[in-house]
Formats: structure tokens, C-alpha cells, sequence
């Protein structure tokens, strides 16, 4: 070494202390291999002397301060080359080299000054100015590399340095991926991989890089590479059994990196920073994902374009997030509806303090700490995601999270296609979270999954949440029934969320959604009257009432809002004075706002049009007075109730339904009121899994409306037969649905009497669910006299003095004789038919009189194929 | 276990390299000091030439004063103008020294034609004094005591001229035989003259003196002609000498040209004897233009033939030196990034104190050993020149595991290296070919956990 190399070099100094995302206990392990990868891989690193790093001279630092004497690199591009001097020395014999003699005057010089010819040290042959062979520079200059090494002597090299046991050696492949995939001695490598696994001089270390975010990735790559045995074993090895050393994951940079960066970017680009706003904003921005690399970039486009680092000029890349004043904590307290959560909240922070507390004074509690994950159990637009991401934040001003970040996923985030996939996307999806947040919105899916790999996405959920107990919180959302139903699916996610840690998010009641609703309206530019606002109010409360399951809350009150301002736009132009009016609710909408109930007597009068419903007519009566007496009062709708329509067929059960539809709309119950009528066909399924659907999919086209379920009964008919069990499977998931539906559906029933009490009896939630019982009795002689009479007047038919004597006795006897098949006013149309086709005969033979004759009644009545009831004919 | 492979390495820079030493090839010149050393050597050279000559020439004039009054006042005439011509020459070659250049050529060649033209005219001269005496001759006749004398004396004078350039002259260098053939006429005359046929041994006598006189001349020209090849001649390998050592030691300069300070090329070292070999060769060379005895011929041959060859032969060691230095440098660089690339992709760091060249000698194959500290394993890396002065280098890998057994994960280790050395020679240019296997029988003691001492050599 001549002393003018000797020069160059820095005197070899205490290595400053690296950064936290590359402890340098990561590579003191006594494995063979460190395996680095995450996120992290590739960005830029601020140490702790505020000097931003590549990942190189990051890793050369690390190495150094882990107390590797002799640190090697290696790229596809360059296979051998050192970072420092020192290193370069401990590796390469003593040859002296002539330094270059560029802007020297005299002939060029040999490169090695130990040669000599008769014209002494003279190069006569033309050459470039070459580098000097792997001469590194100082350890933070660019590398020094040696220019085309060959692949083979690559290899040799490197294996022969980690051999050696003279200097403590690590050879670190910063490009891991490439390196292995396109190396030209692979089978050397191949060899020394599987030699130093198994075989390894202690202390000397191969540090891989590899550009992935997750070891599960590594592991996929090397599996998929094939050439490497070794190494995949080890990696593999790893995957399935974290808490072994020899894999580092590299992660963003923290608050603390981040403040440093900032610091870095003020003293030598001279950003200036807003002082007042610098903890704010690095908090927040620690809270993104994204690497250090893209954070100074940002700071110097902030710096180029002259500005100031401050809140403002952060929102781009941060949001609100940056420029809020307030603490998580207030910015909860100040959510609406939000008072219990609160509650719920300051409890876990008491909690977590009292932990800190014992720790500070060295008596940490034993055992387990208590689990930090939760469920969040609610509707949609419930802010289960608004305070999840609070979550993350308090957690990270509670010192539990470093970064406190919120990473959203839903199932088909986690779940892949194709066996195998789903572990690896999961645990992709929570390295992201990792130290934050990660809030899986409607989780059941994971558990709904009857043969998808939902259970692969939970298991892997489970393991990561046992191994990254102290970087991950995990919070899992969705409908509280539902979410009942994931918990149970498996016995580990009872345990990781306790009872304790269910947190349910109820529906915001209506006087919220209001206030939630004229803050969105004022946001969006809008000015609104007392009396729209009142309109809206009772809408609101319209909505709230006939909320179904699945109500979106805060979401809907944005659709409401939205679509408000979309009518406004169009009306008022440019004027955005123009306050708010009621013409720009949309009609869908206006439906919600209660009408006064009409007088009953006047809605029920399309019911005198028909004969024998006065049982009918009096129960809707009433329920039509009942209704004008709370409107009356003031004390508001109420839910439509589901009705029983109890009678034989023909008694004007459909029709009536059909009433009752417009009857409802009209009393403001229901906004659609149209009828769907099924019966047991169109809801029972033939097939395990067919039922649940079917019904399902009945009340969705019944929405708003009515569905009438005609011989009810027949639904749990079914008992044994291969279709066993389907009808009560129906009847379950039609309970549900009028649950869920409340206010915007009624079913109803119809059937016998008798039938009707045994399909109540089958199942406890029916009768609390049907509270009005209207009877259709079967109809009187006269009644059915005067049902002909109509039918015949209907037809331009006239009775002929004793034609509608005869006919009511025919049809007494026919009920007498078959009680249970008559059809009450089906077979009267039955029997007018019969007579006019005797008419018919007598219109050949020259009657053309409008009348029909006694003689026209047939002497029997064929009734119609209305089915027995029960299969038990003669019971009534 | 071990395994071994070799990588040959065809690389683009051992071609710059290669031709930046090629770059070598011209040699290095400091001309004002060049131009002064070959200067000062040639001047001596010259002088020393021309004092022989300035000697001689004083000798003849002492001979020619012996001759009679009718051939001395001629004689001394052809005398002063050969003195004359001489020192022009040694003036104009002392004052060119250390610059052979056309302009001096030419200069030379018409003072050379001017010397001719005179000399030439002084013959004519000497025709006509002939004809004025065979007047005589006719006169005399009939004084047949006169005649004697007459006869005697012209004998005498050709007998002195004889003797002259018998003893003066470098006669047999340049006109073997003549001289000889001209002393019989001359004793063919004598013999007329001891017979009394006086007209006859006059006009024999006559003929041979002027004869002798030509020869005279023909034979002084002729030395003049050859010192000036022997001075170019001389000078042309002194500057092959001068070159040579000023180019013994090169600054060394990098594959793009810069100049490495502190680092020279000792071309006598790198070149492996060759340097030595073409300065042995140019000193001899040097020697053979020196000799008197050297021809004309010889001379210009060695000026116009051995000494660029000399010069490119030394060029060429220089360049090949050079190469040699940095194909050495470039071995242990390869051996640097080969051992960077390894502590790069495979963590394998050099062991400095066991990499050496071979037997100690930065001229062979470099070896680098390379540890992997953590597991013990090694990697001996060879590196040499595919063959001597080759542009292509070879990289010899051998692999020691002490950690695994298994051969799929040896090769693919194996496979890795190789991988790496391709793409990271890619941007310096080395382009590693497909590596080749070598089988290897394991070692008994190459058992996990044991250093496997066997497989220590390298391929």
C-alpha cells in the first residue's frame, strides 16, 4: 500500500449508528444467511447523524456496526467489490499500483508499479484510464467496482472470503433477486449456498437483499427460481417459523427517521419548515406508506417550488390528516353518536397507561398483555373506518404502534383464487399494516366462503397476530349478526378477540343523521330553509324507520345530500345563493315524507266493489283509524304490520292484498305498495343451499312492498321426503328478511285458518311477527247469489226471475258435498260459465235474449281443483 | 489441477511500433558535428596523402636538375605545373573535406581538364622542340663528334627520367610494363650509340625520353586521380564510422513519437553483436582505403558500394535494437494489463517479486506469476514474440486451482479468462485469437488442497 492510497482513505473512525429500520442485531444471529427484505428494500435510509443513506452504504454501516471486519458486494453487474478500504486491503495481496497519472505530464505508467521493463514503468500500449480493480472509495463515495468480473470468479471469490477465518466477513448481494436469477456460475453458487447452509465458517455471514415485501414472496421466488436448495429451505424454514433468526424484514421509515429527513432536507437544501406545524406533520406522515426515498423527493419538489414545509402545504400528500389541530382523541369525542365509543376508548387507554406505569416501575404485569385487537360490530356509515383510523393514531400517541398507520382491506383483498395464493396475499396485506392498523371491513367474508380459501386467509391472520403481537392491531368489521357468525367460525378468533373487545357501532339515530345530513348540505355549498330542513328531518326519520339491515347511515345521508345538490344545480345555474326548496328532493325521497292518512272510509271504498268482505274491511278500518289517530297526535308512523289473511280459497284473499298494497302506500306505510305473490314453489328450493336465495330474492323484488305468500302453510308441509327440512329452512330465512326489512315489507299469509295456526305453531317468531289476523269467512248463500248476479251483470248477462234460487242451491249442495274443494267465489265464476254455455245451446236455437234462465243452472257443479288443504281431506 | 492455453496476440500497436522504429532506420545526424569530425579526419587524411606527393615532386625536380640544359628547362615546366596541379587539388580537397558534393566533383574534374590542357600544350611544346633538334640531328651529321655528344646526351637525360620514375613513380600501378619496355628501347639506343650509328641512337633516344616524359606525367595524373578517390573515399567511411558511434546510443521515443526522458536505446546491446559486427566492417573497409596500395578502383568501390551499404546495415541494427527495446517494454506491458484484466474479473493479484524476463535478460520472454489471494489459485502468464522480430506475440496462460476439481467449473474459469482478455483488449487493440488448447497430463500431485509444484513450467 503506498502512501499516497494510504491517503485517500478515511481514518478509520467509530461507525456512526445506523438506523432503526437496519439494526444491527439483525444480522447478529449465528445464521448462515440474512435474509433483508419488505417495503423498506431499496429505499434511502437517515442515520442518526442525519446523513441519508442508500441501502447499500445503509447495509456497509449496519454490517460495520454488527462488527463484520471485511465487507464484500456483490451485483450481477459488479460480483466483487468493496465499500471500504480496509475491507479491500483485508482481501487483496499488496500489490502496488501506480496512481493514475491523469493531467501528469510524462508518458503513461504501468498499473502495476512492481513491473519493470527496459523502459522502466512506461505504457506503451494505449489503454483507457482503467479503475483500480474493486478499489473502493470511501465507504460513502460510489463504490468502487472491478469492471467485468467474470461469474465464476465471482463466485470463488466470494465463497472463498466467507471460507477464510482470518477477518470477520459478510458478502452481501444488495440485489438478491437478480443476482440469483441471472448469475452465470449458478451452479457454483448453487453449491457454496448448500455448502455454507450446512457448513459455515461462524461468525462470516451472506447477506441477501431481495426486493419483496414479504418472506412469503422470498420464499414463492425461490421456489419458483429452483436453483438454490439451499437458500429456499432456509427461507422456507422461516416462513413457516418466524421467531427464527436469519430474516430482517426492512420496513418504512418511522417519525423519528422521517423528522430526521425532514432536518436533513433544511440544513443542506435549505428547506424551510414550519416550526410550529413539524411534529404534526411528520406524525402524519409516518403514518403514510411510503419510503423515505418518496418523502425527500416530496421535500425537495416542496423546496424547488420555494415553499414551506408546513400543514398546508403537505395536504396534497397527506390529506386532512396533517393540517388537523386536534388530537385523536378529540376529533372522536367530536364524531357524532359517538359518546359510548368514547367510553369504550378511554377505557383501553387507561388500561394501556396503567401497563406503561407498571412497566416504568419495573413490575410489568405477567402473562399475556390483554389483547389490543378488536371487533368493530355495525352498519355501514356506522364510522367504523373513520375510527379505526383514529385507532391507529391513539395507539401511536399511546407508544403501542410505531407508525399508527390504517391499512383497509376487504376479504377479496386477502383471499386469491388459487390455492397457495391466499396465505401469501394476506400476509402481504398485513406487512403492510405492520406497525398500524389493519382494519378488515366486512370480515365474515372470510368465513362465508363455503369452499373458497377464506379459512387460509384467517389462519394466516392468526398467526401473524400471535407473531407480530407487539406491530400489529388488527380490527375486524361488519354486521353485528355476521360478525357473531365469523367469530364462531374459528375457536383462535374468539380467543385473539375477546368479548371484551367487541365494540358495536349502532345505527345513528335519526336526529343525528339529520345533523350529519344538513353539515354535508352546508358543506357542498348549500343553504337550507327551516322548512326544507324540516322536509329533510322527516324524511330522515322515514328512512331511520324503514332502515333495513344493511342501512347505510352516514353513507346514506351523503347519497341523500348528493342527489339534493344535484336537482339544486340544475335549477338555480350560477345562482348558488338560491337557498335549498323542496323541489329539489327527488321524488324518490319525497316518498319518505308522511302524508296526512286519508279519511278510511274513502280508502276502503274499492272493498265495496265486493261482496262479503266486511271482516276485512273493519280490521283494515281500524288499522287506517289507528294510524290517523298518531298522525293526529303527533306521535308519527309506525311500522306496516304483516297480516294473516285466514279463510277457504276464493274469499277474496289475493284481491284484498292487492288492496292492502295501495292501501299502505296510501297511508304513507309503504313507499312502493306493489304485491308479489309466490307460493311455496317460488321459495323453496329443490337443493340444499337453493331456499335461503329464493326467499331472499322474493322479498328484494317485495321491497317497499307486499308479499303474499298463498297456502302459507304449505310451506312446512314437507315433513320427510326428500326435501325435508327446506321449508323450515324457508320460513327461517323469511323471518329474517322481515327482521331486516322492518317497515319496507309486509308479508302476507294467507290459508286456512287451521293451517295458518299450525304454521305459527311451527315456529316461535312467526306469531310475534304477524300481529293483524284478518278473516275472509267463506261466503253466505246470499252472498254468493249476489256474487253471481255481479259476475253475470259484469258479463252484460241478465238473471232470470228463479236463476239465481236455482243457482244458490246448487252451489250449497256442491259445498256440502265437498266442503273442502269449494271455491267459494271461484266456483260461482265457475258455475256462470257452465250456465252460459248453456245459453250458448239455446242461442243456436234462436233465444237471443240477454237472459239467463233457471234452466241454464246446470245440475251439478264440477269444482275447481283447488287442492285440499293438509292432505287431510274431511277434517273440516 | 492446471490447464493451459496459448493466446497469440496480433496487435496494432507492435505494428506502430514497428514502425516507429523503422523511423530509426534514419539515422541520427548531428550534421555540424558530423560534418567536423569527418572534416578534421579527411584533412588529415589528405594532407598526409599530399605530403607524400609535395615529397616526390621535390624529388623529381632534384632529378630533373641532373637532366641536360636541353630537356631541364622542360622538364621543370612539366614539373611546376604538376607541383601546380597538385596543390590546387590538395588546396580544394583540404577546403571540401567532410562534404563530398557534386559541385566539388565537377570543380575537381575541370580543374583536372585544365591541368591536361596545359600539360598537353607543354607536349606539343616538346614535339616541336623535337623537330627543331632532328634539324639539328641533320646538321650534325657530318660532325660526327657532335652527334655523339648529341645522342649521348638525350641517352643520359632519358636514362634520368628512367631512373626517375623507376624510383619516384608508382609506374607498375598504372602502366605495368611500359616503363621496362621503354628502358630496353633506351638500351637498344645505347647499344646504336656503342656502335657510333649516332642518328640512329639520337632519334631512339629522342623518342624514348619524350615517352618517358608522357609516362611521367600520365603516371603523376594518375596518383592525382587516385588520391582524390582515396580522399572520397576515406571520407565516405569515416562518416559511416562517425554515424555509427554517434548512433551507438538513441534516445528512446514512444510508439507516437514522443521522447521517453531518462531512457536511452544502447543500440550495441539491443542489437545483439550486429552494431559491433558493421563497426568491425567499416574499420576494416577504412583500413583497405587507407593502403596505398589501394586502387582507383578499389577506392571509388568502396566510396560508391561498401560504404552505403555500411551506413543501411546500420540503419537497419539500429532499427532492429530499437524494436527489440520496445517489443521488450511492450512484453511486460501486456504482461500489466494481462495481470490488471485477471485482478479486474477474476481477483487474481500479481505477485510481483516472482515476474523476471527470462534468465534476467529484458531481450526474452517476460514471465508473470498472479495469485488469488483468498483461494491460493495461480496463473503463470508467458509473454513472448511469436518469433524473433515478429509483429505477433504470444500469451501463454497456465491455470493452478487448488479449490475445485470439477472441469466444468475449470473451464469455465478457463473461459472467463479468455472471455476477459478479448473484450479488454478490445479497446487497445489486441486481438486475442481463439485460445489453443494444451494438453496437459495432471500432475500426480494435483489434488485439491495441494499447490501443484508440476505444473510450475510453462509452455
Amino acid at each position: 500500500m503506498n502512501a499516497t492510497l494510504a491517503k485517500e482513505t478515511p481514518a478509520p473512525a467509530a461507525p456512526p449508528p445506523g438506523t432503526e429500520r437496519l439494526p444491527p442485531d439483525a444480522v447478529r444471529t449465528g445464521e448462515p444467511f440474512t435474509v433483508l427484505y419488505g417495503p423498506g428494500v431499496g429505499d434511502v435510509f437517515v442515520d442518526a447523524t442525519g446523513e441519508v443513506r442508500t441501502m447499500e452504504q445503509a447495509l456497509w454501516h449496519m454490517l460495520r456496526a454488527a462488527g463484520f471486519e471485511r465487507i464484500v458486494f456483490s451485483t450481477l453487474q459488479d460480483p466483487v467489490y468493496f465499500r471500504d478500504d480496509a475491507s479491500w486491503r483485508r482481501s487483496r495481496r499488496p500489490v502496488r499500483r501506480t496512481p493514475g497519472t491523469d493531467g501528469r505530464a510524462g508518458p503513461p505508467r504501468m498499473r502495476h508499479a512492481g513491473l519493470r521493463g527496459p523502459l522502466g514503468a512506461t505504457r506503451l500500449l494505449r489503454a483507457e484510464p482503467a479503475p483500480g480493480a474493486g478499489r473502493p472509495a470511501a465507504p460513502d463515495a460510489g463504490a468502487a467496482r472491478a469492471s467485468g468480473m467474470a461469474d465464476p470468479f465471482g463466485v470463488m471469490t466470494l465463497t472463498a472470503y466467507l471460507r477464510g477465518t482470518g477477518h470477520r466477513t459478510a458478502v452481501v448481494f444488495p440485489h438478491a433477486d437478480e443476482f440469483l436469477l441471472h448469475n452465470q456460475a449458478s451452479r457454483q453458487l448453487a453449491q457454496a449456498l448448500a455448502t455454507w447452509a450446512c457448513d459455515g465458517v461462524e461468525g462470516n455471514q451472506w447477506v441477501l437483499v431481495f426486493n419483496r415485501t414479504s418472506l412469503h414472496e422470498v420464499a414463492a421466488f425461490l421456489t419458483g427460481l429452483g436453483r438454490c436448495p439451499g437458500l429456499e429451505t432456509f427461507v422456507t424454514e422461516r416462513r413457516d417459523e418466524p421467531a427464527r433468526g436469519g430474516t430482517h424484514r426492512v420496513g418504512l421509515p418511522g417519525e423519528r427517521e422521517l423528522e430526521r429527513l425532514v432536518h436533513a432536507a433544511r440544513l443542506r437544501k435549505g428547506l424551510r419548515v414550519a416550526w410550529r406545524d413539524l411534529d404534526r406533520v411528520v406524525r402524519a406522515m409516518a403514518g403514510q406508506p411510503e419510503t423515505a426515498r418518496v418523502w425527500r423527493s416530496r421535500l425537495h419538489q416542496l423546496h424547488a417550488k420555494g415553499a414551506r414545509l408546513d400543514r398546508e402545504t403537505v395536504r396534497p400528500w397527506l390529506g386532512a390528516a396533517a393540517a388537523e389541530e386536534r388530537t385523536p382523541w378529540e376529533r372522536l369525542a367530536a364524531m357524532p353518536g359517538t359518546e359510548a365509543l368514547v367510553r369504550r376508548f378511554e377505557g383501553l387507554r387507561a388500561e394501556m397507561e396503567t401497563e406503561a406505569a407498571l412497566r416504568a416501575r419495573g413490575r410489568p404485569s405477567e402473562g399475556e398483555p390483554p389483547s389490543r385487537h378488536l371487533v368493530f360490530t355495525g352498519n355501514p356509515g356506522t364510522g367504523k373506518t373513520t375510527v379505526a383510523r383514529l385507532l391507529g393514531e391513539m395507539y401511536r400517541d399511546a407508544g403501542v404502534l410505531t407508525r399508527g398507520h390504517c391499512v383497509e382491506a376487504g376479504p377479496g383483498d386477502l383471499i386469491a383464487g388459487f390455492v397457495g395464493q391466499t396465505a401469501q396475499r394476506t400476509a402481504a396485506v398485513i406487512d403492510r399494516a405492520l406497525d398500524g392498523v389493519l382494519f378488515i371491513d366486512e370480515a365474515y367474508g372470510l368465513s362465508d366462503q363455503r369452499e373458497g380459501f377464506g379459512d387460509q386467509a384467517i389462519e394466516t391472520l392468526l398467526k401473524r397476530m400471535e407473531d407480530d403481537r407487539d406491530r400489529l392491531v388488527v380490527v375486524v368489521a361488519g354486521y353485528p349478526g355476521k360478525m357473531e357468525e365469523f367469530l364462531d367460525a374459528n375457536p383462535g378468533l374468539r380467543s385473539r378477540f375477546p368479548v371484551t373487545n367487541v365494540v358495536p357501532f349502532p345505527d345513528h339515530d335519526p336526529g343525528t343523521l339529520h345533523t350529519i345530513l344538513m353539515n354535508r348540505l352546508a358543506q357542498r355549498g348549500m343553504t337550507a330553509g327551516a322548512e326544507v330542513a324540516e322536509e329533510l328531518r322527516q324524511i330522515v326519520e322515514n328512512l331511520h324507520r324503514t332502515r333495513s339491515a344493511t342501512f347505510g347511515n352516514v353513507r346514506e345521508m351523503r347519497t341523500l345530500a348528493d342527489a339534493v345538490r344535484s336537482r339544486w344545480s340544475v335549477r338555480i345555474g350560477p345562482e348558488v345563493d338560491e337557498p335549498v326548496t323542496g323541489e329539489d328532493i327527488p321524488e324518490t325521497y319525497r316518498g319518505h315524507l308522511p302524508r296526512p292518512a286519508p279519511d278510511p272510509a274513502e280508502l276502503l271504498a274499492g272493498l265495496d266493489a265486493y261482496v262479503g268482505l266486511a271482516p276485512a274491511r273493519a280490521a283494515l278500518t281500524a288499522l287506517a283509524w289507528r294510524l290517523r289517530m298518531r298522525q293526529e297526535r303527533g306521535a308519527g308512523n309506525f311500522d306496516p304490520p304483516h297480516l294473516l289473511f285466514t279463510g277457504p280459497p276464493g274469499t277474496g284473499k289475493t284481491t284484498v292484498a292487492r288492496l292492502v298494497g295501495a292501501l299502505f302506500r296510501s297511508l304513507g306505510l309503504l313507499r312502493g305498495g306493489h304485491v308479489v305473490e309466490v307460493t311455496r314453489v317460488d321459495l323453496v328450493g329443490e337443493y340444499l343451499g337453493q331456499t335461503a336465495p329464493k326467499v331472499v330474492g322474493a322479498c328484494e323484488q317485495a321491497m317497499d312492498g307486499v308479499l303474499f305468500i298463498d297456502e302459507a302453510y304449505s310451506l312446512v308441509a314437507d315433513a320427510g321426503g326428500s326435501g325435508a327440512g327446506f321449508g323450515k329452512e324457508a320460513v327461517e330465512a323469511l323471518l329474517r328478511e322481515m327482521e331486516s326489512r322492518r317497515g319496507r315489507l309486509v308479508v302476507v299469509a294467507a290459508g286456512y285458518p287451521a293451517d295458518l295456526e299450525r304454521l305459527l305453531d311451527s315456529n316461535a317468531g312467526l306469531r310475534s311477527r304477524f300481529t293483524l289476523t284478518v278473516p275472509f269467512p267463506a261466503f253466505s248463500p246470499e252472498d254468493l247469489g249476489e256474487i253471481l248476479r255481479r259476475s253475470a251483470t259484469a258479463d252484460g248477462y241478465v238473471l232470470a226471475p228463479g236463476t239465481e234460487e236455482r243457482a244458490r242451491r246448487l252451489l250449497e249442495e256442491t259445498r256440502r258435498a265437498r266442503p273442502t274443494a269449494f271455491g267459494n267465489a271461484r266456483d260461482v265464476r265457475r258455475l256462470l260459465e257452465a250456465m252460459e254455455g248453456l245459453k250458448g245451446a239455446r242461442w243456436a236455437e234462436g233465444d237471443r235474449g240477454p237472459e239467463l234462465l233457471p234452466e241454464d243452472v246446470p245440475e251439478e257443479l264440477e269444482t275447481g281443483g283447488v287442492r285440499a288443504p293438509s292432505g287431510r281431506p274431511g277434517e273440516r | 489441477m492446471s490447464g493451459r492455453k496459448t493466446i497469440q496476440v496480433d496487435e496494432a500497436q507492435w505494428r506502430r511500433v514497428q514502425r516507429r522504429a523503422r523511423q530509426l532506420q534514419g539515422l541520427q545526424r548531428d550534421v555540424p558535428r558530423l560534418l567536423d569530425d569527418v572534416r578534421a579526419q579527411t584533412r588529415a587524411d589528405v594532407d598526409r596523402a599530399f605530403a607524400s606527393v609535395d615529397a616526390r615532386q621535390r624529388r623529381q625536380d632534384e632529378a630533373v636538375r641532373q637532366l641536360s640544359d636541353r630537356t631541364r628547362h622542360i622538364e621543370a615546366e612539366t614539373g611546376r605545373r604538376l607541383r601546380e596541379q597538385a596543390e590546387r587539388l590538395h588546396q580544394e580537397l583540404h577546403e571540401t573535406a567532410g562534404r563530398i558534393e557534386e559541385q566539388t566533383r565537377q570543380r575537381l574534374d575541370g580543374l583536372r581538364r585544365e591541368a591536361e590542357r596545359a600539360l598537353a600544350a607543354e607536349r606539343a611544346e616538346r614535339r616541336a622542340e623535337t623537330a627543331r633538334l632532328a634539324q639539328e640531328i641533320d646538321a650534325v651529321k657530318a660532325d660526327r663528334a657532335r652527334a655523339e655528344e648529341t645522342a649521348q646526351t638525350w641517352l643520359a637525360d632519358a636514362r634520368t627520367m628512367a631512373g626517375l620514375i623507376e624510383r619516384e613513380l608508382p609506374h607498375e600501378r598504372y602502366a605495368p610494363g611500359r616503363l621496362d619496355r621503354l628502358v630496353q628501347r633506351l638500351a637498344t639506343a645505347g647499344q646504336n650509340a656503342a656502335e657510333h650509328r649516332f642518328d640512329a641512337a639520337l632519334a631512339l633516344g629522342q623518342e624514348t625520353f619524350h615517352e618517358l616524359s608522357d609516362l611521367r606525367v600520365d603516371i603523376e595524373q594518375r596518383e592525382l586521380a587516385r588520391c582524390l578517390a582515396r580522399k572520397e573515399a576515406v571520407e565516405a567511411l569515416v562518416q559511416v564510422e562517425a554515424l555509427a558511434e554517434e548512433n551507438r546510443r538513441r534516445p528512446v521515443v514512444d510508439t507516437d513519437g514522443t521522447p521517453v526522458t531518462g531512457y536511452s536505446l544502447d543500440v550495441a546491446h539491443w542489437s545483439g553483436g550486429e552494431y559491433d559486427q558493421v563497426r568491425q566492417d567499416t574499420a576494416a573497409a577504412l583500413t583497405r582505403a587507407r593502403d596505398p596500395q589501394t586502387g582507383t578502383d578499389a577506392l571509388l568501390a568502396l566510396r560508391d558500394e561498401e560504404a552505403p551499404a555500411l551506413e543501411r546495415r546500420l540503419g537497419e541494427t539500429v532499427e532492429r535494437a530499437g524494436l527489440r527495446q520496445l517489443t521488450s517494454q511492450l512484453r511486460v506491458n501486456l504482461a500489466d494489463v494481462v495481470a490488471q484484466t485477471l485482478a479486474e474479473v477474476a481477483f487474481y493479484d500479481l505477485v510481483e517479486e516472482e515476474c523476471h524476463y527470462a534468465g534476467e535478460d529484458e531481450r526474452g520472454d517476460f514471465h508473470a506469476v498472479l495469485r488469488h489471494e483468498a483461494t491460493g489459485n495461480e496463473i503463470r502468464v508467458r509473454i513472448a514474440q511469436a518469433h524473433p522480430d515478429s509483429d505477433q506475440c504470444v500469451i501463454h496462460v497456465e491455470t493452478t486451482d487448488h479449490d475445485v476439481t470439477a472441469e466444468a467449473e475449470l473451464r469455465d474459469r478457463a473461459d472467463a479468462v479468455y472471455q476477459a482478455l478479448r473484450q479488454e483488449g478490445g479497446p487497445m487493440g489486441l486481438e486475442p485469437s481463439a485460445p489453443v488448447e494444451e494438453t496437459v497430463l495432471p500432475a500426480p500431485a494435483s489434488v485439491r488442497g495441494s499447490r501443484d509444484e508440476a505444473a510450475g513450467t510453462t509452455t
